[in-house]
């Protein structure tokens, strides 16, 4: 076995549950994250002879992983926007099922709510989301996120900030349309 | 008070979140794209070969074959020469 391949594996079975995982917070869909999985370790074996260390592979996985989820996020929105106004698509349950939540780590209790987060959570920028996802779901202090987002640590803190204080006004506004209701 | 309640039960909805390990099939998944993505270095000998041998079989045509000006010259000088006769 070449040592490409071995490094390979080894890589894949240090980091397929962190990948996955980030893929998951981002897109709440286990056959979404699937996808998006699988693209980053096609990307990380093209570029593993070229990866140079100048940042951690960890980071250097976050990265790819980040921008591939944010990329199919784009992808899905402009679909559904061609599905809304231009003609209808041939596989129409599938722009559907796009938005259905599926998020298998989260307990059965929480379900709902967690529903209704991620909600708010997709309405926020790239960066804030980014940030809030890697702060509350990963459990990454704000160092390391700074080093992924390739920012400062004060950015991130001020994200982390506009981010929870978005929710909380999105939030509240759910609370007083549920009360109307 | 009920607001409040309200957003933080949404917001710590997530925490415990647990990590989910994916599909077993998954890395079998990604070797297979792969290995679809990859060109082995037969396939490359054998495409590069192929584009060789046209090449190689175009300038043998080009140069075996004499141009048709000087053909139908060579007809021409043959037949005036046969009977010295331009007029029949």
């Amino acid at each position: 076995m070449s040592s490409k391949n071995s490094d390979f594996i080894s890589i894949y079975n240090q980091y397929n549950v962190l990948i996955y995982n980030i893929a998951l917070h981002y897109l709440q869909n286990v056959e979404d994250a699937e996808e998006i999985t699988q693209d980053v370790f096609i990307q990380v074996y093209q570029f593993l002879t070229e990866f140079k260390s100048n940042s951690s592979i960890k980071t250097w996985l976050y990265r790819i992983t980040i921008n591939k989820s944010l990329d199919y996020i784009k992808h899905k929105k402009r679909a559904k926007r061609f599905f809304i106004f231009g003609k209808k698509s041939e596989n129409e349950n599938e722009i559907n099922n796009l938005s259905n939540f599926e998020h298998p780590g989260i307990a059965m209790v929480n379900k709902e709510n967690a529903r209704i987060l991620f909600q708010i959570v997709n309405e926020l920028t790239e960066n804030q989301k980014t940030a809030f996802i890697l702060t509350k779901l990963d459990g990454l202090s704000n160092p390391e996120i700074a080093e992924i987002m390739n920012t400062s640590i004060s950015s991130v803190e001020s994200l982390i900030f506009r981010a929870k204080a978005s929710l909380k006004e999105k939030l509240s506004t759910k609370f007083e349309n549920y009360r109307k209701k | 008070m009920e607001r409040e309640n309200f957003i933080n039960e949404i917001l710590n909805s997530v925490d415990g979140i647990a990590k989910v390990t994916p599909n077993e099939v998954l890395f079998q998944k990604i070797e297979q794209r792969i290995q679809e993505t990859t060109v082995s270095p037969r396939t490359l000998w054998l495409v590069a070969a192929s584009i060789a041998a046209l090449i190689a079989l175009n300038l043998l045509l080009v140069s075996g074959k004499p141009s048709s000006g000087e053909s139908e010259m060579a007809s021409l000088e043959h037949s005036i020469n046969k009977n010295n006769q331009l007029y029949k």
